[in-house]
């Protein structure tokens, strides 16, 4: 009896524990869920101006602009487009006409990222950006940055 | 490579599918003894002809035979030789091969192995385990033949990705493997004991024992490899972080927290014969996690900033073993599992309760990131939008499962085996009071403390001075040395680890600016200033080195961060300088601004003197106590395999 009395406490503490367990799971997981939005996405129904959002299209050509440390770019689904405001240091692979996918907050018609991501890889597209492009609009390509003939130093400070 | 050759490594592979099918069916033929002469030959065969047929294929890549599709596709003749060799593995054949290859070692070692083992769970097991085999090599040769030819022969490779060109990952996914895999014998074993064990409290003790070094060796493997790809993230990706609560790392961390309960469980399963059913299912458990973690990495079905080789429609046949040994191994368990000797009340104040109570928390740890990755799969699925879980939340939920873990960790170790034995008291309060004096001291003497600092640094203390309290006690009461040291180096490491992340956590200081080079750029007490750039030609890229000098606390240090072009695969890499001291690791790296690059795309001329560069140092304290902490863990549940082995011989 003692044993079976035993086992009914164990069940109904591991339904309670299981139970409050994912109650706090959920709720932290509504707290810190990111929606992903498209640029035209933003222009039909804005997200709340405190939600961070991921925002993903390609970097607008010509958009580029730096200022002190603040950089400003257009990203763009070729339907709309969203300006956005960062300031912090962008992926090996940021440049125009790519991919990338930019963290952060939307405000009175201003993206205020505070992450931009891209992929390390050439070809690479964010599946979300993928999603809402047609593929012949993807075309990357890139030209070598370096002479690579000859071995070079160039000193700056002298 | 000529048809022929490829014709004997596809051939190679079927011989060996063809041993596993026998070692498989072998089993149900009435004769135990030939049987049990038999098992061994074939898994020997079964290793020597996938040995072959894996040597034939890193053979394939060291050589740059393009005349092999996987080469062809995976491998360059410019790759420096050492990654053109550990690239064979690098990819989704040559992967799935290594996969079968150490699938064929643990078999191997299974059933050679001198551990008493009674027959039938022994057979079985091998028996099992050569279905599963079985089952990954057709999968191999019918899905993703390592050795399809392409005709004609290509003059280049097109596969070089310059990420993987370190030895950090070069190394990593064997380790992995050696994990993942391992935990394959703990849940063939598990199945054989489910089946052939008549269940009673003795007979559980020494099952125990079985399973013991098959949880331990892949476990310390698994922990290894885990800590590479960490440290390979630290390096490689730029960002200096060592952990990003990325899909691909939770894909390895579930199973190694499954694990983690189980080996704990299996101790009280090995002394009292407790826990039994509870630690068959984890074997179970643990196995299907390993296997969920590479079907949902592999497939791409969850995307991360740093996996490769992922093809969707390969995805599938792994998902359908995955469910077929899911259902085999429930079925077996629902089956037998009413004969194993239910385990008696567990008494509270004992370490039974304690490992009870980490079991819960490890397994709701599971839950946790295992729910936020099928989370968002789960609403697109439902066309409820698209939707990304922050790491915020991995950090928020995991502190508050970590916290209890690491200070109840501690109190257990107080705790007797039985209700018969008292706690020690007097011990308990002893090192609680200098815990909380040493605690209290070093908050004291912290810049800027935060509660989650404190709560953080008390843990590790705590856990610090009850292992050495209780590692005390043991050589007292003389346990066995081995035993003392497995519990006294894990525990040990992992309070020491706790530290690391804590005090690197909060004192972690990142500057990142764009400057122009011999701008100085003063930050809290640092100037950073890019003084030169050199262009070299290296192997198979180019690469500018920036010299950047740091000054701080009346010193100047020189960093060289680095960038790589490799024109082949038309990639960047940075490489970023890591300066390791004692305390602290200074990391910089210098990548192009925006600019340049928006520039380089037009193609137009770069001129140094103008361009801005993107400059980031970071000072990353306790670097050196973090990646120790994790090779002492992985030697400390090393320890633990070899003790069993003596106990048992003994």
């Amino acid at each position: 009896m003692k044993q079976k009395h035993q086992r009914l406490l164990f069940l109904t503490v591991a339904c309670v524990g299981i139970g409050l367990t994912l109650t706090v799971l959920l709720n932290n997981l509504e707290e810190y869920i990111i929606y992903f939005y498209s640029p035209s996405d933003i222009a039909q129904r804005p997200p709340a101006s405190n939600d961070v959002i991921r925002a993903g299209g390609m970097v607008k050509p010509g958009s580029v602009r730096q200022e002190e440390d603040i950089l400003y770019f257009t990203l763009t689904d070729y339907q709309h487009d969203i300006n956005v405001k960062y300031s912090g240091l962008v992926p090996a692979l940021f440049r125009e006409e790519q991919g990338v996918v930019a963290e952060g907050t939307y405000r009175n018609t201003m993206f205020y990222a505070n992450m931009i991501l891209a992929k390390h890889d050439e070809n690479y597209m964010p599946p979300e950006v993928a999603k809402t492009l047609k593929d012949d609009q993807v075309q990357t390509h890139i030209t070598q940055p370096w002479k690579d003939d000859a071995a070079q130093t160039i000193t700056i400070t002298e | 490579m000529t048809i022929i050759l490829s014709d004997i490594g596809t051939t190679l592979l079927q011989i060996a599918l063809f041993i596993c099918v026998a070692q498989g069916v072998i089993h149900y033929y009435p004769h135990l003894e030939l049987v049990k002469r038999w098992m061994p030959a074939l898994a020997i065969g079964n290793f020597i002809s996938l040995s072959a047929a894996f040597a034939m294929l890193v053979y394939a890549f060291a050589v740059s035979d393009f005349s092999v599709l996987a080469v062809y596709e995976h491998s360059h003749s410019l790759k420096p030789l050492l990654y053109k060799i550990t690239g064979s593995w690098g990819n989704h054949e040559g992967s799935i091969i290594l996969w079968c290859w150490v699938m064929a070692l643990y078999n191997m070692m299974l059933a050679t192995t001198k551990q008493s083992m009674t027959l039938p769970i022994r057979l079985s097991a091998l028996s099992v385990f050569g279905w599963m085999q079985a089952a990954f090599i057709s999968y191999t040769v019918f899905t993703s033949n390592p050795f399809g030819l392409i005709i004609p022969t290509p003059a280049e490779g097109t596969g070089l990705n310059p990420l993987l060109q370190d030895i950090g990952l070069a190394i990593h996914p064997p380790l992995l493997y050696l994990g993942y895999i391992g935990f394959a014998a703990c849940f063939a074993l598990s199945l054989g004991i489910l089946k052939h064990s008549d269940g009673k409290k003795t007979s559980l003790q020494q099952h125990a024992s079985l399973l013991h070094p098959w949880i331990m060796l892949p476990w310390s493997a698994l922990t290894l490899g885990i800590g590479l790809g960490s440290w390979w993230a630290y390096r490689e990706l730029g960002w200096g972080g060592w952990w990003f609560w990325d899909p691909v790392e939770n894909a390895s961390f579930l199973p190694w927290l499954a694990a983690t309960a189980l080996f704990h469980s299996n101790l009280i399963m090995r002394r009292t014969g407790n826990f039994a059913r509870w630690v068959l299912l984890l074997c179970l458990t643990t196995f299907i996690l390993s296997m969920m973690g590479t079907f949902l990495v592999r497939s791409g079905i969850l995307t991360s900033v740093h996996s490769f080789a992922n093809d969707p429609e390969r995805g599938v046949s792994i998902l359908v073993m995955i469910t077929a040994l899911c259902a085999y191994a429930l079925y077996i368990y629902w089956k037998h599992s009413p004969r194993i000797t239910r385990s008696d009340i567990t008494t509270p104040k004992t370490i039974s309760a304690a490992i009870l109570l980490n079991n819960i928390l490890l397994l709701s740890s599971v839950v946790m990131i295992l729910l936020a990755m099928l989370y968002p799969l789960i609403l697109e699925a439902f066309g409820l939008g698209l939707v990304s879980i922050g790491a915020e939340y991995y950090q928020a939920s995991f502190r508050l499962i970590c916290i209890p873990l690491l200070f109840g960790c501690g109190i257990s170790f107080f705790a007797p085996y039985t209700a018969q034995q008292k706690i020690r008291v007097t011990s308990f309060y002893a090192t609680l009071c200098l815990s909380i004096i040493l605690t209290l001291g070093i908050i004291l003497f912290s810049v800027r403390p935060t509660l989650l600092y404190a709560i953080g640094m008390g843990a590790s203390v705590w856990l610090v001075l009850s292992v050495l309290s209780t590692a005390y006690h043991m050589i007292k009461k003389r346990a066995p040395l081995r035993r003392i040291i497995a519990m006294a180096v894990g525990h040990f490491s992992l309070a020491c680890f706790a530290l690391a992340a804590t005090v690197n956590v909060k004192y972690t200081q990142e500057y990142e600016v764009v400057t122009a080079a011999s701008v100085a750029n003063s930050f809290n007490d640092y100037t950073a200033t890019i003084n030169k750039l050199r262009y070299r030609n290296g192997e198979n890229y180019i690469s500018r080195h920036a010299e950047v000098t740091l000054e701080y606390d009346n010193q100047s240090i020189t960093l060289f961060p680095e960038e790589r072009f490799y024109p082949v695969a038309k990639q960047f890499t940075s490489e970023a300088y890591i300066q390791s001291f004692l305390t602290y690791d200074l990391y910089a790296t210098v990548t192009k601004s925006a600019l340049e690059q928006t520039a380089m795309h037009g193609n137009n001329a770069i001129n140094d003197t103008e361009t801005q560069f993107q400059l980031r140092i970071m000072r990353n304290p306790l670097m050196l106590l973090l990646w120790l902490s994790v090779i002492l863990l992985a030697a400390s549940g090393l320890i633990a395999v070899y003790q069993n082995n003596r106990n048992t011989h003994d």
